[in-house]
């Protein structure tokens, strides 16, 4: 190393810089310090994760409804069979039905994240 | 550095990539006196200092797919933990820049009150506290050189400076120093 090549500290001012500069701050870390950046880092890479499920949740979703569409058009179907028929007769109740359902599962995910966060 | 230590690196490097906290954590605990160092003399304040380890080992983890080993893990490191500390200093709104020349550095690097104040206290004390009002740029070169033992090389590699300017820094920041040390000891025999 370069510091070989010169010569020690022989008088007092020299030997009182040199040993303050090689004193080490005053300044620790915590015993778990290395725990709690892993832990970050993991929760960081979960996020990254959730985000990227919400991602495939859109697309799949897009696709699905692409795919019923193109399908309704391509077969011309009609609904006037069967069970369509009585919901033809029905469509509040049916809308109703589905933002229901949707909004309970929304209630619930949000007092799961809740419970999971107290708990 | 040993080619054994280059090999340790090479496969904790390759563990932390492959998803493997545990190396992660290893990882940290070797290098973290290296960061606490930097950080520790090149900021001020302490309430800001953990959370400056912290992110720096955050962008460790992040960038890591990007080292190739062209220097030592330790200068890569020690690369990004001088770069969060001078983005931080900045951000504080400190004098980073424009280094004065020695007269106006001499001058202004401590004024006679707190030269009072502070010859009080014993040499050690006094001469850290001196090297806490020199410019950044002066602490992470003595930093590097006296506490990490790194040559002038590798610090220009870290701050991006010229091996020259490395070693003028080097200088300057111990003559101030050793001018501190004179004046301070001529007053102490005096007394």
């Amino acid at each position: 190393m370069d510091m070989n090549n010169e010569e020690l500290p022989k008088d007092k001012i020299e030997q009182a810089v040199f040993d303050a500069l090689k004193s080490e701050p005053r300044f620790e870390l915590p015993a778990n310090f290395a725990d709690r950046v892993v832990a970050m880092v993991d929760a960081k890479v979960k996020q990254k994760e959730a985000q990227m499920d919400r991602w495939w949740l859109a697309a799949g979703i897009i696709s699905i409804l692409g795919a019923f569409i193109y399908a309704y058009a391509s077969v011309e179907f009609k609904p006037e069979v069967g069970v369509f028929t009585f919901f033809s007769g029905y469509g509040g109740l049916v809308i109703f039905g589905l933002v229901f359902v949707i909004a309970l599962h929304l209630v619930d995910k949000l007092l799961l994240k809740k419970s999971q966060e107290s708990g | 550095m040993s080619n054994d230590e280059m090999v340790d690196d090479r496969a904790l490097v390759s563990r932390v990539l492959s998803g493997d906290m545990q190396a992660f954590r290893t990882l940290i605990k070797k290098h973290e006196r290296l960061v606490v160092h930097m950080v520790g003399r090149l900021v001020k304040h302490d309430e800001d200092r953990e959370e400056l380890c912290q992110d720096v080992f955050m962008k460790v983890y992040e960038k890591l797919g990007d080292f190739n080993f062209q220097s030592q893990l330790s200068t890569w490191i020690a690369t990004i933990a001088y770069r969060q500390a001078i983005n931080h200093v900045r951000k504080k709104k400190m004098q980073v820049a424009d280094l004065p020349d020695h007269d106006s550095a001499l001058a202004a690097f401590v004024s006679p009150d707190r030269a009072d104040e502070l010859a009080e206290q014993d040499i050690e004390a006094y001469l850290l506290k001196m090297m806490d009002m020199l410019p950044v740029q002066y602490k992470a070169v003595l930093t590097l050189y006296h506490l990490e033992q790194k040559n002038y090389a590798e610090i220009g590699e870290i701050t991006k400076m010229p091996e020259g300017t490395v070693k003028n820094y080097l200088f300057r920041a111990r003559q101030l120093l050793k001018d501190k040390a004179t004046k301070y000891l001529g007053k102490e025999e005096w007394i």
